[in-house]
């Protein structure tokens, strides 16, 4: 098994990858420069990437040091984690472009039947 | 204008929307049940009524005071006190209060208007108490909805797709928005309303050029359309009017039609015909997610049938339908925001300022304002917890494959790479199948029974441990290749093999990592040994001593004369880092769990070798039961990072510290005081002292 890391976790991954190990405050500021990310969302990342076993931390000045290396990881598929991320619904206050509930492969299918037959009663 | 005034006459605007919604909105453009929308929002949201002339000649009977207060209602006191609290729409709250007297007064008989002011001054409170307890969950449930999400999308990364790039280089707005993607979102999206950003997901950005150029458009329209804000109003507004169950069908109608109204306008954007290719995008889009996830529900499907339906049926908006429309629009408008002009008495405006005064709108906005006070700090120390998850990684470390190393503070770290299995060596072993490895080769190889790890000479480590160090031995081994057998490592402990328990927490599937650690109180002599019962590649091993400790309960803050900093909110300084006052400084200092103060660069210049420094810190016993300090002599920076390079160090539990180092070299140093204990540490005061 590897680690599955999300695409914003592999950019933090990246900068230790390419740099070394790093202080939190240099990747913040490479990132900020790179993808316009800012301090928070910075610290947000790395946490996880604590969490998932991806980086370690040491005093002082919270130096990240990777623990994995780029061969071993894997992106996340989207999985579970996608569906456990899931749980506080987007498009509650975020206008997503599909409702937060998921369909089953019937109710697709109907969908489709439904737009060809109006797709066809429109031309007549 | 009171609350209830609001949703009232609201909730028969939102009654008329659902029926038009209901009757003709098939042949009826959707933007105008957005407006229609709209105007129930605003008088939702909006206290103020105008006053109109008609009512006055249908209520003639009070002709008279009606007059009178056309003129007194232009001035308007709800507006005086909007103005006077705040300008924000909580400001209507006050007014909840004076509903429950104003329902059962008859309007004209509110001669009596100061009685009812202090004699419902309980039932006031009492109702005030029972709007809030409706208010303020929903409003948690709703900023907490809103920072954990965004706390995600604030991820996202750029995106550099090609056509993407060219799509909104044509597609440009007043207001500047930015395109990303997102793998933790499973459907495309837009947020912010000032600087609007596109979120596409994976699946949605893989997909097909004429797909992907619906979906940019139809997000597109959202930033144009300011649906986001829209959805954040609509929101705030079923927090007000939560009682109001017309609010609530508004709250999800109205978020159907704000997807509806901006499906309309995409194929209007791409002419009527393609209506089945747009239609077949979501659907695409539906069911790549839907084959993400493990569970799916139809609840939505009323919606996204609805919805389906509602793009086939698009068609070129009617003469008749459009004049409809605005006429209902006018009458909508007209019906919400005028008052009947007639004995509505101003003492009840007055009581309603009043009241705002008694029961203290203030008071409200103090409820919000601290809301989102803690909203944004919650921003800002989001990865207090960092250490404590880290400690909680040690604890993971084995439930995955990888390569492990522990930074032991004093020792540089190894960088190891993977190669192929024909590269790895092996190790001759004595008659007892045991094999003597120094740790600067533990590192990609065979091993087939017992390997003793040593230091670069064959001799045990010495390891300098300090109160409360933690020796650790953890070994990673190739999963490419299925091994059968067990691995077992530990210690050797002054001659005598401690076998330390990794337990299945550490080693679930009996592969991959290693991992076991054990505090020592004293120096001790340690060899780790590894062993296998079938042969095994062996990717890495290591045997450190930590020093401090990886736990953090408490924040990143540190008070100094009784005011209280984070840390983190100074973004010049390193996070732990005490900032504004140095160690030899320090008096009445209470800095949180891995924070570091440092000495002044000033103090110690200059400093000769054989120089002896000699630092005591005074900690107050009342503040901690559990101690543990490290103080670093540090000289420079060190080459390869720019923190300052750590010469010599002690810890320990004491409370209180008196340490002596040895200057090894010419040069300025530092000495830097780490709390490592997993709570706040007191320091009564500190000095340091040169002895020449």
């Amino acid at each position: 098994m590897s680690i599955k890391l999300f695409d914003s976790e592999l950019k933090v991954m990246d900068v230790l990858w390419k740099h070394g190990d790093k202080t939190a405050k240099e990747i913040s500021d490479i990132l900020n420069a790179e993808i316009h990310w800012n301090m928070n969302t910075t610290y947000t990342v790395i946490k996880k990437c604590i969490a998932k076993g991806a980086i370690l931390r040491s005093e002082p000045n919270f130096m990240c040091h990777s623990l994995i290396s780029k061969e071993e990881v894997r992106a996340a598929e989207a999985d579970e984690l996608i569906s456990k991320l899931f749980d506080g619904s987007p498009d509650l206050l975020f206008a997503s472009l599909l409702g937060s509930n998921k369909l089953t492969d019937e109710q697709i299918e109907h969908l489709k039947k439904l737009v060809s037959e109006l797709d066809r009663s429109g031309l007549k | 204008m009171t609350l209830l005034h609001m949703t009232v006459s609201g909730g028969l605007i939102i009654l008329l929307t659902v029926i038009i919604r209901r009757i003709g909105a098939k042949r009826m453009p959707k933007s105008v049940i957005m407006t229609m929308w709209l105007i129930a929002v605003l008088r939702l949201l909006v206290p103020v009524s105008v006053p109109i002339p008609i009512p006055e000649a249908v209520l003639k009977h009070c002709g008279e005071i009606s007059a009178d207060n056309a003129s007194s209602s232009a001035v308007k006191p709800d507006n005086v006190y909007t103005g006077i609290i705040s300008n924000d729409e909580y400001t209507i709250l006050p007014s909840v209060l004076p509903d429950s007297s104003q329902v059962t007064d008859n309007p004209g008989t509110t001669a009596n208007t100061v009685q009812p002011t202090n004699r419902s001054a309980l039932p006031k409170s009492l109702a005030l108490a029972a709007w809030l307890a409706g208010v303020l969950p929903l409003a948690v449930v709703f900023t907490s909805n809103y920072i954990l999400n965004m706390r995600r999308l604030k991820c996202a990364i750029p995106c550099r797709h090609p056509f993407v790039e060219e799509w909104q280089s044509r597609h440009k707005l007043k207001r500047n928005y930015t395109i990303g993607v997102s793998d933790m979102i499973s459907s495309p999206l837009t947020y912010g309303t000032v600087k609007p950003v596109i979120l596409l997901s994976k699946s949605a950005q893989a997909q097909n050029e004429s797909s992907l150029s619906y979906i940019l458009a139809h997000e597109y329209i959202h930033i144009k359309h300011f649906d986001v804000l829209f959805k954040i109003v609509l929101a705030a507004i079923l927090c007000i009017h939560w009682f109001n169950p017309l609010v609530w069908v508004m709250y999800i109608l109205a978020n159907r039609d704000i997807e509806l109204s901006c499906d309309e306008a995409v194929v209007k954007m791409f002419g009527e015909s393609s209506k089945a290719s747009y239609a077949y995008t979501l659907i695409n889009l539906e069911a790549a997610r839907s084959r993400q996830c493990y569970f799916a529900s139809g609840f939505c499907k009323n919606a996204i049938e609805e919805r389906i339906g509602a793009i086939m049926k698009t068609k070129k908006n009617n003469v008749f339908a459009i004049i409809l429309a605005a006429l209902l629009i006018f009458v909508g408008t007209v019906a919400a925001f005028a008052v009947p002009v007639e004995g509505r008495a101003t003492a009840d405006e007055v009581q309603d300022v009043q009241c705002a005064d008694v029961l203290g709108g203030d008071d409200i906005n103090d409820i919000f304002g601290r809301n989102m006070n803690g909203e944004e700090k919650k921003g800002n120390s989001g990865y207090v917890s960092l250490q404590k998850q880290s400690f909680e990684l040690l604890k993971q470390f084995s439930n995955y494959d990888c390569n492990l190393i522990i930074q032991n503070n004093l020792k540089d770290l190894q960088s190891i790479s993977l190669e192929s299995l024909d590269d790895y060596k092996s190790f001759e072993t004595d008659e007892l199948g045991v094999a003597y490895i120094p740790l600067s080769q533990a590192e990609h190889f065979v091993l087939d029974g017992t390997a003793i790890i040593t230091d670069d000479v064959g001799e045990p480590f010495r390891i300098k441990f300090g109160a409360y160090d933690t020796a650790t031995i953890s070994v990673a081994r190739n999963t490419a290749v299925d091994m059968p057998g067990k691995v077992e490592i530990g210690y050797i402990i002054n001659g005598e093999k401690v076998k330390i328990n990794c337990n299945s927490a550490y080693d679930r599937d009996n592969k991959g990592c290693y991992y076991c650690s054990q505090e020592f109180d004293e120096d001790t002599e340690i060899y780790g040994y590894i062993y296998c019962s079938e042969p095994m590649y062996i990717n890495v091993s290591e045997i450190t001593a930590n020093s401090g400790s990886y736990i953090n309960f408490t924040p990143y803050t540190y008070t100094i004369n009784g005011e209280t900093y984070n840390c983190l909110e100074d973004s010049n300084v390193s996070y732990a880092l005490v900032s504004g006052i140095f160690l030899e400084e320090a008096r009445d200092v209470i800095i949180g769990n891995g924070l570091t103060i440092q000495s002044s660069e000033e103090i110690l210049k200059h400093l000769k070798a054989g120089d002896k420094v000699r630092v005591t810190v005074d900690i107050d016993v009342n503040e901690s039961d559990d101690i543990r300090w490290a103080i670093k002599l540090c000289s420079g920076l060190h080459p390869n990072t720019d923190m300052p390079h750590v010469v010599d160090y002690t810890h320990n539990r004491k409370c209180g510290a008196d340490v002596t180092f040895e200057i090894p070299a010419n040069g300025d140093y530092i000495i830097s005081f780490i709390n490592d204990s997993m709570d706040f540490i007191h320091i009564n005061s500190a000095e340091i002292e040169i002895i020449k």
